[in-house]
């Protein structure tokens, strides 16, 4: 059988979300916002921390879930401006989801943009969305063992936070063992929060530029 | 990509998955073979190069690697953040036809 070399193709398939990616921060750079991603496990607390740091800012954001605008319905609650986009049937946003919904938000003025990414602690790593900073976010409830479990997702994010440590005591759970965990991954600090006392807070905002 | 390919039939098609990615082998596989019954590349061979993940130090500047099962994002050689040089590719490189 003889082959036929058809052709050298070099398609990538994740070129065309990088380039939307690019196109969302050159928009958020024009503007003068910044722009920070929550990836996180469903439930950790990412909104909550979204409606702590929103206090004393102007802030926009963006609700990644499968249905629903409960999400931003709470940060509206917060004074915060907030679009949903319901992925229906995807377990992460994507760059052309994001571009679409900041076509209609008004940029201007606004200081912080929020992204909540679908809680998933898995393939929201491989979209990026054009953000400054991408943050991961874990809590105590869902056990000591959440950062060795996902090494990729935390080593590809630029910060890691446990929140509800408030509730490390009641639920039995060691923080040092994340902290540790997350030692032999990367050389920045886990950050402990929570979003209820607003231990840590300072912290976080700090290590998202904010 | 089929529409140049004419009727001819998909020998194999290669593709280049990094290791960072989440994208399963054998996962695609299996979608692939299913969504190719019916067309031209229906029963063609998929050959994947996995590639393996690199690194550069944003300080030191210096060239690391890891595997997917034990990674390690910072620099080995002076502790600070890395950026990803390989490891996120996900492309199809070469689709290969019947004469
Ligand atoms: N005790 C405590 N509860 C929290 C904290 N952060 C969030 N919660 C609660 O945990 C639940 C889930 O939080 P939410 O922000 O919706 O999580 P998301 O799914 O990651 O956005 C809510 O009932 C929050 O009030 C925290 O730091 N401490
Ligand atoms: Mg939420
Ligand atoms: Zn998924
Ligand atoms: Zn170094």
């Amino acid at each position: 059988m003889l082959f036929h070399l058809a052709a050298d193709v070099g398609v990538d398939l994740f070129s065309r979300n990088r380039e939307l990616a690019l196109e969302n921060r050159a928009l958020l750079d024009a503007h003068s916002v910044r722009g920070v991603e929550f990836m996180g496990g469903i439930g950790s607390g990412k909104t909550a921390l979204i409606e702590a740091l929103s206090k004393d800012r102007r802030c926009a954001a963006i609700c990644g879930d499968v249905s629903g605008d409960d999400d931003a319905k709470r940060l509206r609650k917060a004074g915060v401006e907030a679009v949903s986009v319901n992925t229906g049937k995807e377990c992460h946003l994507d760059a052309h989801l994001v571009g679409h919904a900041l076509e209609s938000l008004d940029l201007e003025g606004v200081g912080v943009l929020f992204v909540e990414n679908v809680g998933n602690l898995v393939c929201p790593a491989d979209f990026e969305l054009g953000c400054h900073k991408r943050a991961v976010v874990v809590s105590v409830t869902e056990g000591d063992d959440m950062i060795r479990k996902h090494p990729v997702l935390f080593g590809l994010s630029d910060v890691a936070v446990v929140n509800k440590v408030d509730l490390a005591g009641v639920m039995g759970v060691d923080v040092s063992v994340l902290e540790k965990d997350y030692a032999s991954l990367k050389s920045s600090a886990l950050i402990r929060t929570s979003a209820r006392t607003g231990e840590g807070l300072q912290a976080l905002s700090g290590a998202l530029g904010l | 990509m089929l529409e140049a390919a004419g009727n001819r039939k998909v020998s194999d098609v290669h593709l280049r998955i990094g290791e960072l990615t989440f994208i399963s082998e054998e996962q695609l596989r299996f979608a692939i073979r299913l969504l190719s019954v019916g067309t031209a590349a229906e029963g063609c061979d998929v050959r994947i190069d996995p590639v393996s993940p690199e690194f550069e130090c944003v300080s030191c500047g210096h060239i690391s690697t890891a595997d997917f099962s034990s990674p390690a994002f910072a620099c080995g050689k002076c502790g600070a953040d890395v950026r990803v040089l390989r490891g996120k590719e996900f492309s199809v490189d070469k689709v290969v036809l019947y004469d």
